[in-house]
């Protein structure tokens, strides 16, 4: 089949239908060249201006080499594992918290935030002033200080059940305060004093009654309102102002649900909530709905189609400026542009999620970083394609630094 | 300052090869329609720059060739440096779904997009361009031999995934590049 004849016939009939639009082209190509002439002339600007102020500095100053401008520090992923290194090995799980330099990639230092009986790691959330790393197990949220690696001392918080130990935790954009999911209630953990506040209860439902599981949180960029999904595809929004639980937005397709995330737009207008159904097929369908901030009322579901290796939990992330939310389902990667909730062609990152599958992005917007089987796979929101995965061992959860 | 002979003279080359010369585009880079639009606009726009001495000569479209296969080399020179990263084509498994044939065409081409870039540019060059050894060299500015080389390895390669169906797995993502392959290929020569 590989003879000559045969490449050049597949070639041909690959491309031979694709047309370019010449007339955009051409405008393009004169755009460029513009910029190319801008460019050129810029740099015999910039050395005329340089010379005439290098010329009256005297000869003194010629030959110093100018000072290299500071770039800023790239962000550090905080990868929350458990008995990392040495895998399962028994009942008792030591989790830890590895930073990983992202320009690197090489880790640092692990710090054990503690052991516990057959529990895995919760959540992870960072302050916004980049401080403090917060973790939650079960019944428990440890601060870690980002400067010096060292965790304090845990803060007791009521545990809802043993099976909902997950504990999802977000920080206000004041920094002020933590929010942490407690089962069927929310409880607030003032971050100055890391004490507890009262637990909001945001109720029951028909179907799981007080043993509902709060999936995950998110809070508006203003820092108004927290936005709790729920197991039964509910999201109950929470005035942070009053700690009051408002009116439920039914979101889920089904009761049947797969873990799912919410995530808020950096505008504060619309809140996208993943409600996959539980599937075990290869092949599973992927449901987002955006929620309007304003009215709290849902739109219609996005619905794709995901290759979910048998994983059908899904999570949620949405680029700095707002255009593009990337759903993570099993080993695929959806993008989704914001502007029109149309999915685009999904990415392969490979691996099963262990655990949560869980995305961020950098605060620049360039890369996203996905957690998968093998450890965490950036992925270049520029061309949506996937880099060379940082090995992790039995990541449960991550955050990255602002 | 460029005259309106000369501009309208530009205009009418792009209308006339521009699909030609994105098909090559497409094919040079494993069919990324943005990858090979970027390409072509980046030979078009250095082809602009000197368009009053190019088009007075006897091949233009010769000229912009040969600039589109140097940027794809420059481009290949540069990924031996800085890994490419991964493309998402086709995302899966290829399943036959209309006929064994087009199967065979697009497992073919999702091969040739998996080859390294020296080697897919030889074969674009010479399979679909008809350019001749001698031709493809001047294009990518390597030897001869060089050129007879990697058409016989990209071949023999293509061969080996088309009789081998573990040869390209379920899975893999065509494009995905070993770096250290990628800098073997580039100090080969």
């Amino acid at each position: 089949m590989a003879d000559i004849e045969g490449l050049r016939t597949a070639m041909h009939a690959a491309v031979d239908s694709e047309k370019a639009s010449a007339d955009e082209l051409i405008g393009l190509v004169r755009r460029r060249h513009r910029r190319h002439q801008w460019h050129v002339a810029l740099a015999g600007a910039a050395a005329l201006i340089a010379l005439a102020v290098a010329i009256p500095a005297g000869l003194g100053a010629i030959g110093q080499p100018p000072k290299p401008e500071q770039p800023p520090a790239a962000p550090t992923l905080y990868i929350y594992s458990w008995n990392p290194g040495g895998g399962y090995t028994g009942p008792v799980v030591d989790n830890t918290v590895t930073p990983i330099n992202t320009a690197t990639g090489t880790p640092g230092k692990q710090i054990h935030v503690g052991r516990g009986f057959l529990t895995g790691p919760g959540w992870i959330a960072i302050t916004p002033d980049g401080k403090t790393v917060y973790v939650t197990g079960p019944g428990t949220v440890t601060p870690i200080n980002t400067a010096t690696g060292t965790p304090g001392t845990p803060i007791h918080i009521g545990r809802c059940s043993p099976l909902c130990d997950d504990g999802h935790i977000a920080i206000t954009p004041d920094g002020k305060t933590a929010y942490v999911l407690t089962g069927s209630s929310v409880t607030p953990i003032n971050t100055a004093t890391n004490t507890p506040g009262t637990p909001i209860h945001i109720g029951r439902t028909l179907f799981f009654g007080n043993g509902m599981f709060s999936e995950n949180i998110a809070i508006t960029p203003d820092g108004k309102i927290v936005y709790v999904l729920d197991q039964a595809g509910r999201v109950t929004p929470i005035s942070t102002a009053t700690n009051t639980p408002g009116r439920p937005i039914h979101v889920g397709g089904s009761f049947n649900l797969a873990a799912g995330n919410i995530v808020i737009t950096p505008d504060g207008k619309t809140a996208y909530a993943t409600t996959n159904p539980v599937c075990d097929t290869a092949s599973c369908p992927g449901r987002v709905t955006p929620i309007s901030t304003a009215t709290n009322t849902p739109g219609a579901p996005i619905k794709f189609t995901v290759t979910t290796g048998g994983a059908t939990g899904s999570q949620i992330a949405i680029t700095p400026d707002g255009k593009t939310a990337y759903v993570t389902t099993g080993p695929t990667v959806t993008p989704i542009k914001t502007a029109t909730n149309t999915p685009g062609r999904p990415i392969h990152v490979g691996g099963l999620p262990s655990g949560s599958g869980q995305i961020v992005i950098t605060p620049d917007g360039k890369t996203a970083y996905v957690l998968t089987g093998s450890g965490v796979t950036p992925i270049s929101t520029a061309t949506n394609t996937p880099g060379r995965p940082i090995h992790v061992a039995l990541a449960g959860a991550f955050a990255i630094t602002p | 300052m460029r005259s309106g002979e000369t501009e309208a003279s530009f205009e009418d080359f792009v209308r006339a090869r521009s699909d030609s010369l994105l098909r090559t585009a497409l094919l040079l880079t494993g069919q990324r329609r943005a990858e090979a639009e970027d390409l072509l606009q980046l030979a078009l726009e250095r082809a602009y720059r000197h368009w009053p001495r190019i088009c007075g000569s006897e091949g233009p479209e010769r000229y912009v060739r040969r600039i589109l296969a140097s940027a794809s080399a420059d481009r290949w020179r540069r990924l031996a440096r800085r890994p490419e990263q991964a493309i998402p084509i086709g995302g899966g498994p290829v399943v036959p779904d209309r006929t064994a044939e087009i199967a065979d065409r697009d497992y073919l081409l999702r091969a040739l997009a998996a080859l390294p870039l020296r080697q897919r540019a030889v074969l674009v060059l010479r399979y679909f361009d008809d350019l001749s050894e001698a031709e493809t060299a001047a294009m990518l500015g390597c030897s001869l031999g060089t050129v007879k080389s990697q058409a016989a390895r990209g071949l023999a390669r293509l061969r080996i995934t088309a009789d081998s169906p573990t040869a390209l797995p379920t899975g893999q993502v065509p494009g995905r590049r070993n770096p250290e392959a990628a800098r073997k290929e580039a100090a080969d020569g």
